[in-house]
């Protein structure tokens, strides 16, 4: 029975609430994020600003070079959150299956709503209209069989696009497409796989499996699955989610294993933040590292006792961080996973010292989630998220 | 370095300095046992730089000098020998020769002098302790440690010496338990210091092993030291601030309820099967007439057990980690306890009957 999954993804969120709320940013190029000169990034840009080569993550100093008339407003973070939650809560009623990737995005399986919604066609175009409606921004959506062709789809004819790709079509959609554009597929990879003559997604489909393996391990075998449309994968809903992970994988590769550790402690509060959301605990931890060369390696670290305490989770999985760092390996991803998971009143347990540091940690917690529900995540970390540059 | 001695002794010494070896340092020498000969024995010590063990042997020495040797390959082909004498010989080149009969193992080792050097102590408070009453002083305190490396302070055990008394006291912040007991010995001066919970385990290994009568205290600056006979166990200090734990003892009561001790506690072993799939909740009942136990887990089913006690005070209900109480429950001699409670939500005092050297303080859990 094939599924229908569907991926949606706002176009240009920040920049196009921006635009929504000062009419007067309407058709201009607007750069949501940093001041230029002050080693700020562009977190968002708008559709007019893209024209010029401004992306996200880029200097500010730099994106404003590229267009001077470029107007520059500041994050609003507490807003993107608030139009989030809107966003979710309108998704939510075309499946109960959902699983949000970021603040502007997520998944849905709409598997056997056709009933309801019709055709995916027309689902999708429900979904567009209905978020127009009440967010007056636009959503691009992409429907597959699968969560990686459903996302590939959203991405095609941004913004505002909607692609259907039905069962079958996979091969005439992936053939011609350049293999960056492969989940996962970086510059490395990209290099290391045009070595081998394949400069397309449909070239590496036809490409001997075995002989994929060989150079690149058991990512060789991911790579073929994707090449060819299979990706089984299910939504997974946080509510029943047995693991809970978070990663990021970097534009360029990091072999600077301090920005790797920075990168953790971030990785370990938003995993904690997510875990306390849903009123979670977890006993085990998994650092996840996948190398330049995509060979990737798991380390878990067991606790105990139950934890939903960034920091925590952070000081558990330092060592084996630290453990890779002899190797000098340039990182292209790092990801932080929560698995035993178990519900925070299993933890009914009272203290004897009602001032500790453990209660301290936990009321840290408890006003840092408090002040991110209200303002949105990313208002507000611990002085180690802080970095320098943001 | 030249010596011979009993296989026996020697595998027994190698088998008690052994638990020091540190299994994943990445200085490898501290996975070696370090062997010198003096005169007439034979001292070996392992040590991971938190916690040593030494051990000395009477052994005949026909050359003096030290050597060290990888600790599990020394134990194994010592523990596989026939029973008879062991010679071991090291040569200049840190080559160890093990004879025994007509076999012959020549392992590498390293030198000597590469070996850290165990801190002995020279100065400190020093105190003599009853073996068998310090063994149940740690036995009834140390299991109440914290396992959380990230509060160090909590994994470890307040050791203090006054006067005649020594007193242990170990929480992880749920459950506290504190043990009393006479010194055989004045101490020379008083000391506090915190053990870490681990050592102690090690140290309830040979007070379970030795035959003497007396264990001699040492605490100094940042070691403390324990010294049964032949063997010492020396142990590095946990540094930093005690919880304030005299403030959590219940200085009062409103209920207190008398049970014989092995019923109850069989009675929550029972309870804890089906409890533990559901944090080890149970829920006690004290009434006028006894007590019950009620284990409730959704996945499992539930539990029910009632007993026969004595109450003073109004009846109470409330809900305990069976485990914790079991803890306790388990390294009691009494035949009676009695625990104290103040309210479903006011920490409980557990007591042996008869015995006013031990206290066990547990948290309820909160129930619905």
């Amino acid at each position: 029975m094939p599924r229908t999954i569907v991926h949606v993804d706002m176009d240009a969120f920040y920049a196009a609430i921006e635009q929504r709320d000062h009419p007067e940013l309407r058709g201009k190029p607007v750069i949501v994020g940093g001041r230029p000169g002050s080693r700020g990034v562009v977190s968002s840009a708008s559709y007019e600003a893209r024209a010029f080569g401004v992306r996200s993550a880029m200097p500010s100093t730099e994106a404003q070079r590229l267009c001077p008339e470029a107007i520059f407003a500041p994050v609003d973070m507490p807003k993107y959150a608030e139009a989030s939650r809107t966003l979710m809560k309108v998704l939510e009623s075309f499946s109960p299956t959902i699983e949000p990737l970021s603040i502007d995005e997520a998944f849905l399986d709409a598997s056997g709503t056709e009933r309801l919604f019709g055709p995916p066609e027309e689902l999708g175009r429900a979904i567009k209209c209905r978020v127009l409606e009440t967010l007056q921004i636009t959503a691009s959506v992409g429907i597959a069989p699968n969560k990686f062709l459903a996302k590939l789809a959203s991405d095609l004819r941004k913004p505002d696009g909607l692609v259907v790709v039905g069962e079958g079509e996979a091969p005439a959609l992936l053939d011609d497409l350049p293999i960056r554009k492969l989940f996962g597929v970086g510059e490395a990879t990209e290099e290391r796989l045009q070595r081998l003559g394949i400069a397309t997604i449909g070239q590496l489909a036809r490409y001997p499996r075995d002989i994929l393996i060989q150079h690149f391990g058991q990512a060789g075998e991911h790579l073929s699955d994707l090449a060819n449309g299979i990706d089984e994968r299910p939504v997974e809903t946080e509510r029943e989610a047995r693991s809970l992970s978070t990663e990021v994988t970097f534009d360029e590769d990091i072999a600077d294993y301090e920005r790797l550790e920075a990168v953790l402690f971030d990785l370990s509060e938003q995993v904690a933040w997510r875990l306390r959301k849903q009123r979670l605990r977890a006993r085990t931890f998994t650092l996840r590292v996948r190398f330049a060369d995509f060979d990737t390696v798991s380390r878990s670290r067991s606790q105990k006792r139950a934890s939903n305490h960034g920091p925590l989770i952070f000081r558990s999985l330092c060592e084996p961080l630290a453990g890779l760092r002899e190797s000098r390996r340039a990182v292209r991803l790092l990801g932080v996973a929560a698995t035993q998971l178990c519900g925070e009143g299993d933890e009914a347990q009272l203290s004897l010292f009602g001032d500790d540091e453990l209660e301290k940690a936990r009321a840290v917690d408890e006003v840092l989630d408090a002040i991110s529900a209200r303002f949105g995540r990313g208002t507000i970390g611990r002085g180690r998220t802080l970095r320098p540059d943001s | 370095m030249k010596i011979r001695c009993a296989k026996d002794e020697l595998y027994e010494a190698i088998q008690t300095v052994q638990r020091a070896v540190s299994g994943r340092s990445t200085l490898p020498i501290l996975n070696n046992v370090l062997l010198e000969a003096d005169d007439d024995t034979l001292c070996l010590v392992a040590y991971d730089l938190e916690f040593g063990i030494e051990c000395t042997l009477a052994v005949k020495v026909e050359a003096r000098g030290g050597a060290t040797i990888p600790a599990r390959i020394l134990a194994e082909v010592v523990g596989s020998m026939p029973e008879a004498e062991i010679t071991i010989e090291v040569d200049e080149r840190q080559v160890v020769t093990i004879t025994c009969g007509g076999s012959r193992y020549e392992i590498h080792g390293l030198p000597a002098e590469e070996f850290p050097r165990l801190p002995l102590l020279t100065e400190g408070a020093r105190a003599l302790v009853n073996r068998a009453r310090f063994r149940q002083l740690i036995r009834s305190t140390s299991f109440a440690t914290s396992v959380d490396e990230t509060r160090p302070i909590l994994t470890g055990v307040l050791t203090q010496l006054t006067a005649d008394t020594i007193m242990l006291v170990a929480t992880d912040t749920h459950r506290l338990a504190w043990a009393k007991g006479n010194l055989d010995e004045p101490v020379s001066a008083p000391a506090s210091a915190i053990i870490p919970g681990r050592i102690y385990g090690e140290l309830l290994r040979v007070l379970n092993a030795v035959s003497e009568e007396q264990c001699e205290i040492c605490i100094g600056e940042n070691q403390a030291q324990f010294r049964l006979g032949r063997v010492a166990v020396q142990s590095r200090l946990i540094e930093g601030e005690f919880p304030n734990w005299e403030k959590v003892v219940p200085k009062d009561h409103q209920t207190r309820v008398t049970v014989e001790a092995e019923s109850f506690r069989q009675a929550l072993r029972r309870a804890a099967i089906v409890a533990r799939e559901d944090a080890n909740k149970i829920i006690l009942g004290i009434k006028d007439d006894g007590i019950t136990i009620t284990a409730d887990s959704q996945e499992v089913g539930t539990g029910h057990e009632e007993l026969a006690a004595t109450l003073e005070g109004p009846p109470v209900s409330i809900g305990f980690n069976a485990r914790y109480l079991l803890d306790s429950l388990n390294v009691m001699d009494a035949e009676e306890i009695w625990i104290d409670l103040r309210g479903p939500l006011e920490s409980g005092l557990v007591c042996p009957m008869g015995d006013d050297g031990y206290r066990y303080i547990l948290m309820p859990m909160q129930v619905g």
